[in-house]
């Protein structure tokens, strides 16, 4: 046995390095010493004897330094064994304890896996989304650089004029430059295809920090008119042009035009649309000096700033908007009360969904949370039976801390073996996850589950371990321990402890269940409410097509009506197909608008201020009929309606109402130019259509014959089709009609309108199914926490529950007083739930699109149903403990 | 021979220092005076080398030490042979056995 002074020695040893040299100096010179001793004894004189004493020794200072490192060797390999021995020993011994036990290992393990991988999974995608830098050079430098006016009202793109002016003028910005998509149609190789185009100017590569792989990137030359060069993404070279590597110098035909190919991109680069993220150019344009050049009233470029370094967002937008009045002075017929914006490019982008991501994460950690609480209470249950064995370790020595340390060891196996469970439960909602989610999220293509997300897994496993198992740990070695030692006995305050304890974690679960219950019971209304809304149109067997009418064939107006009217007629032969018409925006995907005039008062133009106004859509065909939509008063446009001397034009209601309250608008005439005015007559009113999205209300909207002066005769016009079948059986068919027409023509983005429909909703019901499910699997979980908690208080107190009926209580009063106990918790807990929702009302708004979080109504429905989930719960344990027999209860003494 | 202590003489320091542990545990004065008793002073090396070999043994695990308390309450360090050091000391005393025989052999004298 190991003296106190050796551990004395030892340990400070340990502790000191200076005592470390003391003791090797210590025991150096006891030997010396002894020595000399042993030669003056001998009969040397005291200096004879230290001369010879050195000698026989040797030189000490040679051994000393390595001594000192061997020392220092030895205790680091000491404490470093010692820490793992006793490590392994808990490891082992928690290995064996789970094993005894595995339906309760199998079942913390599985509840902790759901937890742990529905955080992982949530978490990847906000790492994915929004947490990533964006895949830019210094992206928090990037900016887009809008349009807008000096009373507040924001986000247009620049035009042409305006943007040359800042780019020259601005000193806070690195570089400047703009870009403008559209759809154009690549004739390679046997079928045409619509691809996406950008226009650009030269430096925007260069802004962005990514040169082309391939090639060259532009040069200013290329912005000469009649310039036909291009630069391909790295997805159109691979997959429609065949990856051929001699391709730079080579044409290829866009609208029937040939281009030459300088340039190829990298592969997963892409210019960032500030309306569509996800937007992937297949081939860059240069933009040549015939567009820069146009209107400066007319806007229709995004611009994307590179700010120099270290200047911030706030100055950069100070400098453009004193830019942008110097601008208004000098040009007051286009400029006047027009201001620029600077935004950041990761907000444009991320902003929206940003919160609506962390709402997600935080319901999934409301689960994980109420995942700990039932853990922590089986944890403490099993602790209740263990107490022996506790009783004896500590009896043999081990110290408080020594047990903790034991049983956290064993919190934290479960969990992390938990955690690795959830991180393939992970892997496997990736999979399901990324088929529901909105496609108009931002960076899909980045979500995944990445070294981050698994130190992420990892980093909760080992909390939720902690937060688990800490208060069984704590109660467990705490206490008057002999007491358990003796036969039978459950140590009575520990065990009473216990159990109010776990009382705290079912309330503390029912708190967290009501709130997340709430939550989704709350979006799933909203989402049927918008889903239920009357849209204005009938969507039901209506297929919807895209064309894209770019090139010198289609130049005229006149030309791309022609052929729209061609192609219609060539569909409408198709059996099968009922009504077709062309439109030049779908319903609810945005729009056009402009200022109107009313021929009756003519001063003062239909505007407020400068935010949204008149809808404007040009259309042709049978598009009413196509969509379904109600006519309210007068007809339906008919085909010579564009060339008659004031056009014949169909307004909605919402119009009708604004410009002509309580007056008949059939017949009335207004412009949407100013000078000259163009004056159209109003032939018919038609049903209100949500054009900018089921979240705004409708807006005026007027529709144009496609070949009615004025602008907004887009090239991209959208073909409505109904049929009386299966609108995608016909497709093979339509794609021909249209072929029969233009054989250079190709169709795109086709979809049933239905689903145009519940594209819009995409985003509220992935939100409102994650939650819903979380909210689900809490209140499972829930549940089995309040039945554990409940039985075992029947097991505990069956003696007492015997006594109780020897002594004539009805079965039905034990039954009642069990669920009492179930009762209570729930209540206790919907209490500090309901608190907790009037807490998070503010924080949920934004899930909610409008509606109130605060909803008595459901908030009465949550509470019953988490107390009905409390009773039921409690139900089985009550009427096994009804089921008691006295007799059997007593003797188990 | 005294002064140097050849590569030869380090692993045999090892071993005698193990066989003088055998009957017990010393402390490093101890084991000097033990082997300078046991080779009737034919054998004088530094005393002071015995420290760097008992240290290295000790970090190998072949011996142990514990401090004790002297008569003159003073600290001291002992030495003793731990279950390994004793299977050690068994192997290397076989293969001592083996060289030596073999020097021998060449040597042309008979084994003492």
């Amino acid at each position: 046995m190991p003296s106190i002074s050796d551990r004395w020695m030892r340990l400070k040893a340990l502790l000191s390095r200076r005592e470390r040299e003391r003791q090797i100096e210590m025991e150096l010179k006891a030997h010396f010493d002894a020595l000399v001793r042993d030669l003056v004894e001998s009969g040397m004189n005291p200096v004879e004897a230290r001369e010879e004493a050195q000698k026989r020794f040797g030189d000490v200072r040679v051994f000393q330094k390595e001594l000192r490192k061997m020392e220092n060797q030895r205790i680091s390999a000491e404490t470093r064994s010692a820490f793992f021995d006793e490590l392994l020993q808990d490891v082992r011994y928690g290995v064996r304890q789970l094993l005894r036990k595995p339906a309760f290992t199998a079942i913390v393990i599985g509840t902790l896996a759901v937890g742990i991988g529905a955080n992982t999974a949530v978490f990847s995608v906000l790492k994915g989304v929004f947490l990533d830098p964006l895949p830019f050079e210094d992206p928090h430098e990037l900016t887009y650089v809008w349009h807008g006016s000096t009373d507040g009202g924001c986000c247009g793109p620049l035009s042409g004029p305006d943007f040359t002016d800042l780019r020259a003028a601005t000193e806070t910005f690195e570089d400047i430059a703009v870009m403008s998509g559209f759809s154009t149609n690549l004739n390679a190789d046997g079928e045409p295809a619509v691809v996406a185009g950008a226009r650009i100017t030269p430096s925007m590569f260069d802004l962005i920090g990514t040169a082309p792989v391939m090639g060259r990137s532009f040069v200013e030359d290329d912005q000469m008119p009649g310039s036909r060069v291009v630069v391909l993404s790295d997805g159109l070279w691979r997959n429609r042009l065949g990856g051929d590597p001699s391709i730079i110098g080579s044409t290829i035909r866009l609208d029937r035009e040939s281009h030459t190919v300088v340039g190829v991109m990298p592969p997963g680069f892409n210019v960032p649309s500030a309306w569509q993220f996800n937007q992937n150019w297949d081939v860059y344009f240069p933009l040549t000096t015939e567009y820069l050049e146009e209107g400066r009233g007319s806007h229709w470029l995004l611009a994307i700033g590179r700010l120099e370094s270290g200047v911030s967002i706030e100055t950069a937008d100070t400098e453009l908007k004193s830019i942008s009045a110097a601008l208004e002075e000098r040009y007051p017929d286009t400029n006047t009360e027009k201001t620029t914006y600077v935004q950041s490019m990761h907000e444009r982008v991320m902003g929206r969904v940003g919160t609506q991501l962390i709402l997600l994460l935080s319901a999934a950690g409301f689960m994980l949370l109420i995942v700990c609480g039932n853990v922590a209470s089986l944890l403490l249950s099993r602790a209740t039976a263990r107490q022996t064995e506790m009783a004896v370790r500590a009896s043999v020595g081990a110290g408080r801390g020594r047990i903790i340390r034991q049983l956290l060891t064993e919190s934290l196996l479960l969990s992390v073996i938990g955690g690795a469970a959830g991180i393939t439960l992970a892997f496997v909602a990736m999979v399901y996850l990324k088929s529901v989610v909105p496609s108009d999220l931002p960076r899909l293509t980045n979500i995944g589950i990445d070294l981050t997300v698994l130190g992420y897994a990892l980093g909760i496993s080992i909390a939720t371990g902690l937060l688990f198992g800490l208060a069984p740990a704590l109660t467990a070695s705490r206490g008057n321990l002999t007491e358990s030692l003796k036969e039978g006995k459950a140590a009575p305050h520990a065990g009473s402890r216990r159990a109010v304890l776990r009382g705290a974690l079912v309330a503390t679960q029912f708190a967290l269940a009501l709130v997340l219950a709430n939550g989704a019971a709350l979006m799933v209304r909203s989402y049927l409410n918008f889903r239920g809304m009357e849209q204005g149109f009938d969507p039901e067997n209506v297929l919807t097509a895209s064309l894209s009418l770019q090139g010198d064939r289609y130049e005229d107006v006149w030309d791309r009506d022609l052929f729209l009217r061609d192609a219609m007629e060539q569909i409408r032969a198709i059996p099968g197909v009922r009504y077709v018409g062309a439109k030049s925006r779908l319903p609810l995907n945005g729009g056009t608008n402009s200022q109107v005039w009313n021929e009756d008062d003519p001063d003062r133009p239909l505007s407020g201020g400068d935010g949204p106004l008149v809808e404007l859509s040009r259309i042709s065909g049978d598009y009413f009929d196509a969509a379904g939509i109600n006519l309210v008063a007068g007809r339906l446009p008919e085909p010579n309606d564009s060339i008659a001397a004031n056009p014949a034009t169909i307004i909605n209601r919402a119009m009708a109402e604004r410009l002509w309250p309580n007056e008949d608008p059939i017949g009335k005439r207004y412009s949407f130019r100013e000078n000259p005015p163009n004056w159209m007559t109003v032939v018919g009113v038609v049903e209100n259509v949500r054009q900018w999205g089921p979240y705004r209300s409708a807006l005026s909207e007027h529709y144009l014959p496609y070949t009615a002066p004025g602008w907004g005769q887009s090239s991209r016009m959208y073909l409505i089709i109904k049929t009386d079948i299966d609108p995608l059986s016909l497709v093979g068919q339509i794609r021909k009609a249209v072929l029969a027409v233009d054989p250079d023509q190709p169709i795109s983005d086709i979809r049933t309108m239905e689903r145009v429909l519940s594209d819009q909703f995409a985003g509220q019901k992935f939100n409102t199914m994650l939650v819903g499910i979380f909210a689900g699997i809490a209140l499972l979980l829930v549940s089995a926490g309040v039945y554990g908690v409940v039985s075992f208080f029947v097991a505990q107190t069956s003696r007492e529950i015997g006594i109780r009926m020897a002594l004539g209580a009805a079965q039905s009063k034990v039954l009642g007083l069990t669920l009492m106990r179930g009762l209570k918790l729930a209540a206790i807990g919907a209490g500090v739930g309901v608190g907790g929702i009037f807490a998070s009302t503010t924080v949920i708004r934004s899930l909610l699109y409008g509606a109130n979080p605060v909803d008595i109504p459901t908030m009465i429905v949550g509470v019953v149903a988490i107390v009905g989930v409390g009773v039921l719960a409690s139900l089985l344990p009550a009427q096994r403990a009804a089921r008691v027999s006295p007799v059997t209860a007593l003797r188990s003494d | 021979m005294s002064r140097d202590t050849p590569e030869l003489l380090k692993g045999t320091l090892d071993l005698l220092i193990l066989k003088t542990l055998e009957s017990g545990a010393l402390h490093g004065y101890g084991i000097a005076r033990a082997l300078e008793e046991k080779t009737g002073k034919a054998l004088q090396i530094e005393e002071g080398s015995l420290y760097p070999a008992l240290y290295r043994m000790t970090n190998r695990g072949w011996i142990d030490f514990e401090w004790e308390l002297s008569a003159a309450n003073r600290k001291k360090k002992s030495y003793r042979l731990t279950v390994r050091g004793k299977k050690l000391l068994r192997e290397k005393q076989a293969q001592w056995k083996e060289f030596t025989s073999a020097v021998s052999l060449v040597l042309g004298e008979g084994t003492a």
